[in-house]
């Protein structure tokens, strides 16, 4: 089954209302006030550097001239701003611009790789030979002459973010902080912070492959503080995609406070839970983390080929029960995840990782799908042109299970459900994990009894797996901006997961009685 | 520092100012990383790079705000900065939010950390190949040893703060 946005969506906003327009959007042209910078063109390489198919052609040549199995120049231009409203008044802001060229030479399973920010000729020619250091004497291969695949069609922007001024932008922030101090009265600090952004990259290849991909994002968090009979607490919540400006709907702002509001308020009734190992229910959508990390990283390649990962050599064998399938699909249209292609210029697609229980595919890039005899599954994904590319996650998720939240809620004599998250720490590979829940409940012969808050979850991500032994028909993807580190690169990812009960976890909470 | 990287510093704080700023404070930065790493016997990754960028920080009438970019065109950098004082100018006042005053460095230690080993940036190809070797050798050492990955990594960081009353310039 194909998990689409839509049906996530429907999820997220059952109200199912017409979106309004808040005043700040309401009358707004694409000029503004302060967007005084030369606006980015579509391709900046070649309006702005004359960076065009001769020019690759001959830096791909000297890339190679020592021999290669592989090469490929990945050019990027990146653009970031961020706002933060904080004690009452937005007083901070940060932007940037980030442009180079990074060039890769693969032999076998050796990597020879070289950047440069200054895009020319002799600094790029430069840069190609000491890449091609990787080599050792070997012919010099013939780059094929490239051929331009397009682009793709999951993000397409009618106002790129470059376009849109901060004039337009403070209102939002100012919006968020009103809403928030006005849902109840013991909220004392709101903070606010706003990302967007856009990155274009160009992708040439050995093979002939010429990919361009436009890449939008923006994200949006609250954080607030609320005060009551002496106690403080503070929650957050946030709201990321690839989208423009028009995506700030007041419905879509209103439901992201209300949501931090609520995770901060509940938590002067919670307390927690006693501890021990015990059921626990996963609730949907943010507990897709833990599928990412303790288990989604166990399924990338790299770590397979290199025999660290515990799903080495369990291809084609049971990891789960039948109900249980995971898939990271790249797909899912304006999703903080998606991409067109990945960054080594393949179309990024959907990879069922888990079918039915059965382990199917690991994520792939050119290097492992080459020692494995398969194809790449678009999953070479880098952080910058400041890196090579390997295999990562785009957006992961389990898919709907044959039972309801309700049956799985039942099930449970005594046992907790992990809400929302804060952090964590995974031992990829192996797959143990500590997480830390700052919000749940607490479940009692078969009904939710109590909140429950800062809570330590701690277990083995393949034995959570095989311990999953319910799963609802309630997937969604999570709403927020998650960000995922590997091997110190950092690339936007999403995740989700329907309710589902692990029979057995170590919960830290306090031993009582 | 290459005198381009700094002139681009200057010129930025002069931009800045020239676009309504009444401070600003550019910092220039290039760097040269290398890295080879040995997987299981073999070299698998070797990376050398050269990276550089300009960070320029506005204060405009109580405002501040930080920026950076890698595209040192002289054209395109006036774009940015003109810009970075915009949004700077459209923030809120914050009164805590000022450049430090220069008189509050005035007395302070000079001295060479001597924190740069030349002998380091011109470590060989062979040196660094050798090193990994050897680390290799010692981790793959023991029969429970599934994969070792063994890394030499050196970096030469070098950069240069200008002011518009000051230049100081660090590696």
């Amino acid at each position: 089954m194909t998990i689409k946005r839509r049906q996530f969506l429907g999820h997220m906003a059952a109200s199912g209302a017409v979106l309004s327009m808040p005043a700040f959007l309401q009358g707004c042209g694409v000029q503004n006030a302060t967007a005084v910078a030369e606006a980015t063109p579509e391709n900046p390489f070649m309006t702005w550097f004359g960076v065009d198919q001769a020019t690759a052609a001959r830096v791909m040549s000297e890339l190679t001239q020592r021999g290669a199995d592989a090469a490929d120049l990945y050019f990027q231009h990146s653009r970031t701003n961020n706002l933060t409203l904080e004690d009452g008044i937005i007083s901070s802001a940060n932007s940037g611009i980030s442009q180079g060229v990074g060039l890769r030479v693969v032999i076998g399973d050796q990597t020879g790789y070289a950047f440069t920010e200054d895009l020319a000729m002799p600094a790029m020619l430069a840069a190609a030979r000491t890449a091609s250091a990787i080599a050792s004497g070997s012919a010099a291969v013939s780059p094929q002459a490239f051929n331009a695949l397009g682009t793709g069609d999951l993000y397409t922007t009618t106002v790129p973010w470059s376009d849109v001024g901060i004039d337009r932008k403070l209102p939002v922030l100012r919006f968020v902080e009103e809403k928030a101090k006005a849902m109840d009265p013991s909220i004392e600090k709101v903070a606010v912070y706003w990302a967007d952004g856009e990155e274009r990259v160009m992708i040439a290849t050995l093979d002939g492959r010429l990919v361009t991909d436009h890449r939008p994002m923006t994200r949006v968090t609250v954080v607030v503080t609320a005060k009551k009979d002496g106690q403080t607490q503070t929650g957050y919540s946030n709201i990321a995609a690839r989208e423009e400006f028009g995506w700030y709907t007041e419905e879509r702002l209103t439901t992201m406070v209300k949501e931090a509001v609520d995770r901060t308020l509940i938590q002067f009734e919670a307390r927690r839970p006693p501890a021990g190992e015990m059921p626990v229910i996963l609730a949907s959508g943010p507990s897709g983390i833990l599928l990412h990390e303790a288990i989604g990283h166990g399924m990338e390649a790299d770590f397979n080929r290199k025999g660290t990962s515990i799903y080495s050599d369990m291809i084609g064998k049971k990891v789960a029960e039948p109900f249980v399938t995971v898939v990271d699909q790249a797909t899912i249209p304006r999703e903080r995840g998606a991409i067109n292609y990945d960054d080594e210029g393949n179309k990024a697609g959907r990879t069922v990782m888990v079918e039915n229980g059965i382990l199917k595919s690991y994520l792939h890039d050119e290097i492992s799908a080459k020692q494995y005899g398969l194809e790449p599954t678009g999953s070479g994904r880098r952080q910058s042109y400041q890196y090579a590319p390997m295999p990562r996650m785009t957006c992961t998720f389990m898919e709907d299970g044959p039972h309801t939240k309700d049956e799985i809620i039942a099930a449970v004599d005594h046992g907790i459900i992990c809400e929302t998250y804060t952090n964590g720490q995974v031992q990829i590979g192996a797959g143990d994990y500590t997480f830390y829940v700052k919000n749940g409940w607490l479940v009692e012969k078969g009904k939710i009894t109590a909140p429950i808050k800062d809570v330590n979850i701690i277990g083995n991500g393949p034995e959570s797996l095989k311990r999953i032994t319910m799963v609802a028909n309630d997937a969604r993807l999570d709403t927020g901006g998650w960000t995922c580190g590997k091997n110190g690169q950092y690339v936007p990812v999403s995740q989700g997961i329907p309710t589902v009960l692990v029979s057995k976890m170590t919960v830290g909470g306090e031993n009582v009685g | 520092m290459s005198a381009e990287l700094q002139s681009r510093a200057a010129q930025a704080v002069e931009m800045a100012k020239s676009a309504g700023a009444n401070e600003a404070r550019a910092t220039a930065t290039q760097s040269r990383d290398v890295e080879f790493e040995f997987r299981d016997g073999s070299l698998e990754k070797v990376k050398d790079t050269t990276s550089r960028g300009l960070n320029i920080e506005v204060y405009a009438d109580g405002r501040y705000s930080s920026h950076q970019t890698t595209d040192l065109n002289p054209d395109r950098l006036k774009g940015f900065v003109s810009e970075a004082v915009a949004i700077t100018r459209a923030l809120e006042p914050d009164e805590f939010r000022k450049i430090t005053p220069a008189e509050l460095f005035a007395n302070r230690p000079t001295d060479d950390l001597d924190l740069v080993d030349a002998a380091v940036a011109a470590l060989s190809r062979e040196q660094r190949l050798e090193w990994c070797q050897a680390l290799d050798r010692v981790a793959t050492d023991h029969d429970r040893v599934i994969s070792a990955t063994a890394g030499v990594y050196d970096g030469f960081p070098d950069g240069s703060v200008v002011t518009h009353k000051r230049h100081v310039t660090n590696n």
